[in-house]
């Protein structure tokens, strides 16, 4: 099926349970890669997207169609994803993981190491912070909402999302700091 | 959304953005998909599990107060000399209790977790359009 989300989301209220793959197709990475940043934890990702997808099924009904699915699909993960780490405390230690990049610049291997130190160091840099600030910043920079989609995806105000965005760059950026101190 | 960048991006987000947006996407885990999907379409089959747990646990039930209103001064009786001994300090407590209830209770413990395991299974959507 290629069809809009909204026809998708159609099929499956009309009893076509395996429509819902390609909706779990369509938003899976995205999904997968919001539940990683704010919980810190690959198996936990996992399942906290696993859940998101199943509660996203069960509340298929509850979804507007004139709306988009999208900013849908990633309040329910944000949400699943927040409530593991508030439930389990989450280790607060960063995943250590170097990504698996399939857009490697052109560049020369040690350049490319470098690289991959940076981004590593940020992502340690991003899992001391809270759980609240990594859910704005991963939606915000990451997954490239607008400020009203992170407020709607959070479900708190706009003025409330910029409030915490830019305190959870601050805290980023002293975090970065501290850590690039420590390293020299 | 578009792809790259917020479309209301502030200067003052830049850097912030340019050092978050380079994080490369990683890549789902392996079967993910399937998982999921195993999760959907096997949902809705869990009745069997609300009947096993139903007839699990209303024979167990029933003796447990049929014992209870039979015996409900012995019951009383164990129990007070369980929380003596435990108050007290003291290894000394005596109580009886019989095999039947020990299965009972066995039974209604298992009827718990199958209720438990088909409750978190997933359900249809509803359709309601």
């Amino acid at each position: 099926m290629t069809g809009s989300d909204q026809d998708v989301v159609a099929s499956c209220l009309a009893g076509d349970a395996n429509a819902f793959s390609v909706l779990v197709e369509r938003y899976g990475g995205r999904v997968y890669n919001i539940a990683l940043r704010i919980t810190g934890e690959t198996d936990a990702a996992n399942d906290c997207a696993q859940e998101a997808f199943i509660r996203a099924y069960r509340a298929l009904h509850q979804y507007d169609p004139t709306l988009p699915f999208g900013p849908w699909m990633f309040r329910i993960a944000t949400n699943a994803s927040l409530n593991y780490v508030q439930r389990w405390h989450a280790h607060e230690s960063p995943v250590e993981e170097l990504p698996e990049s399939s857009e490697e610049p052109e560049e020369g291997p040690e350049a490319t190491a470098v690289r991959r130190e940076e981004v590593a160091e940020v992502v340690a840099a991003m899992g001391e912070l809270p759980p609240a600030y990594r859910a704005a910043l991963t939606l915000r920079h990451m997954q490239q909402l607008s400020y009203q989609e992170v407020a709607d995806v959070l479900g708190i105000p706009l003025g409330t999302v910029k409030t915490h965005l830019h305190r959870a760059r601050a805290a980023l950026r002293t975090r970065l700091a501290a850590r690039r101190a420590a390293r020299s | 959304m578009s792809l790259r960048e917020p479309n209301d991006l502030e200067p003052a987000e830049r850097g912030t953005h340019r050092l978050l947006a380079a994080i490369p996407p990683q890549a789902l885990p392996l079967g993910f998909r399937d998982s999921v999907m195993r999760r959907v379409i096997t949902g809705p089959s869990v009745g069997w599990e609300w009947a096993v747990a139903l007839v699990l646990a209303f024979p167990s039930l029933a003796f447990l107060a049929f014992q209870v209103a039979t015996r409900g001064g012995e019951f009383a009786a164990a129990l007070n000399n369980v929380i003596i001994a435990a108050t007290n300090d003291t290894s000394q407590a005596f109580f009886f209790v019989d095999g039947l209830t020990v299965l009972a209770l066995a039974l209604l413990g298992l009827s718990s977790l199958i209720a438990a395991h088909a409750s978190t299974a997933v359900a249809t959507p509803r359709m309601i359009r």
